[in-house]
């Protein structure tokens, strides 16, 4: 963030004061507004949500419950679903992530070349993107249907065994990876594009001309222009896929036996199925955790990446 | 930055790649329009037809009878302008104050946009629903258009600022030495400016409201009220409902989405960008 023009500096004493004032008032009357959103949807439940973790609420009145103390953390931490949803949130979040990304970059790849029915592939390859989760479910459920879907069709036609998908260990989980890898990839394509189109034409010709392969070129002068995109774009997917429910609740509310139930499926079942709000309200408060563990990971890593730069 | 600009020259590689790509990518968009279009009966006797059937129309709309298609999707209509009106609205006078002004309180202002971003929305289902239940907010539209425009307000915030940032303060020196009010100022010189921005972030804010799915599902119950994100995911989870009905309802609540995103796609993914890389 540069600095950027400042309307209280103003070369005329005349206008100093009334502008040192607006300095103040302006900016806070602009701000209220969006400030009060933002107190009534975030702050205000952040701290309700403290105090509901810390209570044995139900669902039927939300605020009502009585001081219980540490007990919901307690009962987390002693059960085996704590560790199991964890677990769940990391594999989905890095498996979404990491397949998104390089299917995406793959994507851009492609698309940065010219051939002909370029617009048709870019706009294909894009769409996933724009398509609602739950109607994006809705067709993976489908396609991955035990005794119906497109999936199983084509296995049984090889001479294969059909697999239930949605509904045995591990595939459930590596089906929901695979969705939202799906909708995340067209975002990794056009932002990777854009930073592509940055890489000087003449450089990664003249390492081509020098002999360079492919991969080469690639490695050591496309990479290093796309890296700083890339990063970012891992941050951002790390976030997205936490705090994703919609393609998991659609596609196998979270089983079978837990075993696709991240931390918001967690909150969600708790809370509004099992109707314990409190236990609910301390998975989101692990959830908030982990938030803001993801947040300072990616603070600290653009500091370093800034420092590096001489930015 | 033209899309017309591409570098390489193509290789065999890169066209196997291209084809096998786009059919991999594009065949679940494909399946779901061959599935609306066949028919139930089919479905379940024998395997399904690779291309589509075009004669399945009354089937389809005995299938649909009941399912109240039109009200799902304009409820739909509804969350999504209302999040993108509150959210644009807001976030225009938030980037505003944040681009234009220096005050005490603005790193603090930065920080809350930046931290509401970075937490799931998911993790405040609980209170909000209290509160909610306490406003009579609960299986009411408005109150998911509030929700909606509170976790779209910090990128379309970052977004919109990053493009005033862009934009050379003297140009609004002129306006403000005839002392002209700041709004003025804001809605005279810089908004027909920043419309790009703008635009950017109200696509994002209208997608993000139009699919909504986790607040609209555990908190409305009224059938009449489903948007389509719930309307359809109720429709999925009923083992009567009939494949091609499902997909037909998928059909029409993404095609909007897609067709829109498609023909913006090429002005939002530098706001996007922008967005993310200052927030």
């Amino acid at each position: 963030m540069t600095a950027t023009a400042n309307p209280r500096v103003s070369r005329s004493p005349r206008l100093r004061l009334t502008r040192a004032l607006r300095g103040v008032a302006t900016p806070a009357a602009l701000l209220i507004a969006p400030m009060v959103l933002l107190a009534f949807m975030v702050f205000w439940p952040l701290l309700q949500q403290i105090w509901i973790s810390l209570t044995d609420a139900r669902l039927t009145n939300p605020g009502g419950g009585s001081f219980v103390g540490l007990e919901n953390f307690e009962a987390l931490m002693a059960g085996t679903a704590l560790p199991q949803v964890l677990a769940n949130t990391l594999a989905y979040t890095l498996g979404s992530t990491g397949l998104a990304l390089v299917m995406g970059t793959l994507a851009a790849l492609v698309v940065n070349t010219r051939f002909r029915g370029h617009g048709f592939v870019k706009g294909v390859l894009a769409s996933p993107w724009a398509i609602p989760p739950v109607a994006a479910a809705s067709i993976w459920l489908w396609m991955f249907s035990e005794s119906r879907g497109i999936f199983n069709r084509i296995i049984e036609g090889a001479g294969g065994e059909p697999v239930a998908w949605l509904t045995s260990e591990p595939w459930a989980m590596v089906s929901v990876i695979l969705v939202t890898a799906w909708q995340f990839a067209p975002l990794v394509m056009l932002v990777t594009l854009s930073a592509l189109k940055s890489v000087p034409d003449e450089v990664a010709e003249a390492s081509r001309v020098d002999g360079a392969s492919a991969v080469a070129t690639f490695t050591w002068v496309v990479w290093p222009h796309i890296l700083p995109t890339f990063r970012l774009l891992g941050i951002l997917l790390v976030i997205e896929s936490l705090r994703r429910w919609d393609i998991i609740a659609v596609m196998t509310g979270g089983g079978p036996v837990m075993s696709t139930s991240t931390i918001v499926v967690a909150i969600q079942r708790q809370a509004f199925q099992y109707q314990e709000v409190g236990m609910g309200a301390a998975y989101a408060m692990i959830g908030i955790t982990l938030a803001v563990i993801f947040a300072l990971a990616y603070l600290m890593v653009e500091r370093r990446a800034e420092k590096r730069n001489g930015r | 930055m033209s899309a017309h600009s591409p570098r390489r020259k193509r290789s065999p590689w890169t066209i196997l790649v291209a084809i096998v790509l786009t059919a991999v990518v594009g065949f679940p968009i494909y399946w779901m329009l061959n599935t609306a279009l066949s028919s139930q009966r089919v479905l379940y006797t024998e395997p399904q037809p690779l291309l589509p059937q075009l004669g399945n129309w009354e089937e389809l709309a005995d299938d649909l009878d009941g399912v109240p298609v039109v009200s799902m999707l304009s409820n739909s209509a509804i969350i999504a302008i209302g999040t993108t009106v509150l959210t644009i609205l807001l976030a225009t006078l938030c980037a505003y104050a944040l681009s234009r002004y220096r005050f005490h309180g603005r790193g603090l202002v930065s920080f809350l946009l930046f931290s509401t971003q970075m937490v799931p929305q998911a993790v405040f289902l609980i209170p909000i629903y209290a509160l909610f239940l306490g406003l009579g907010l609960v299986n009411n539209l408005w109150g998911l258009v509030l929700v909606n425009a509170a976790f779209a307000l910090p990128v379309s915030t970052f977004i919109i600022k990053v493009g005033m940032d862009g934009i050379p303060y003297e140009l609004e020196e002129a306006a403000r030495v005839d002392n002209s009010p700041p709004l003025g100022t804001l809605t005279a010189v810089l908004l027909p400016l920043v419309l790009p921005s703008i635009a950017a972030a109200a696509v994002l804010a209208f997608f993000a409201g139009w699919g909504e799915f986790m607040y609209a599902a555990t908190f409305v119950t009224g059938r009449e009220m489903w948007p389509a994100s719930v309307g359809l995911s109720v429709l999925a989870e009923q083992p009567s409902s009939s494949m091609p009905a499902i997909m037909t309802v998928a059909t029409l609540f993404a095609a909007p989405a897609v067709v829109f995103f498609l023909l913006v796609q090429r002005h939002i993914v530098s706001g996007l960008t922008a967005g993310a890389v200052k927030g």
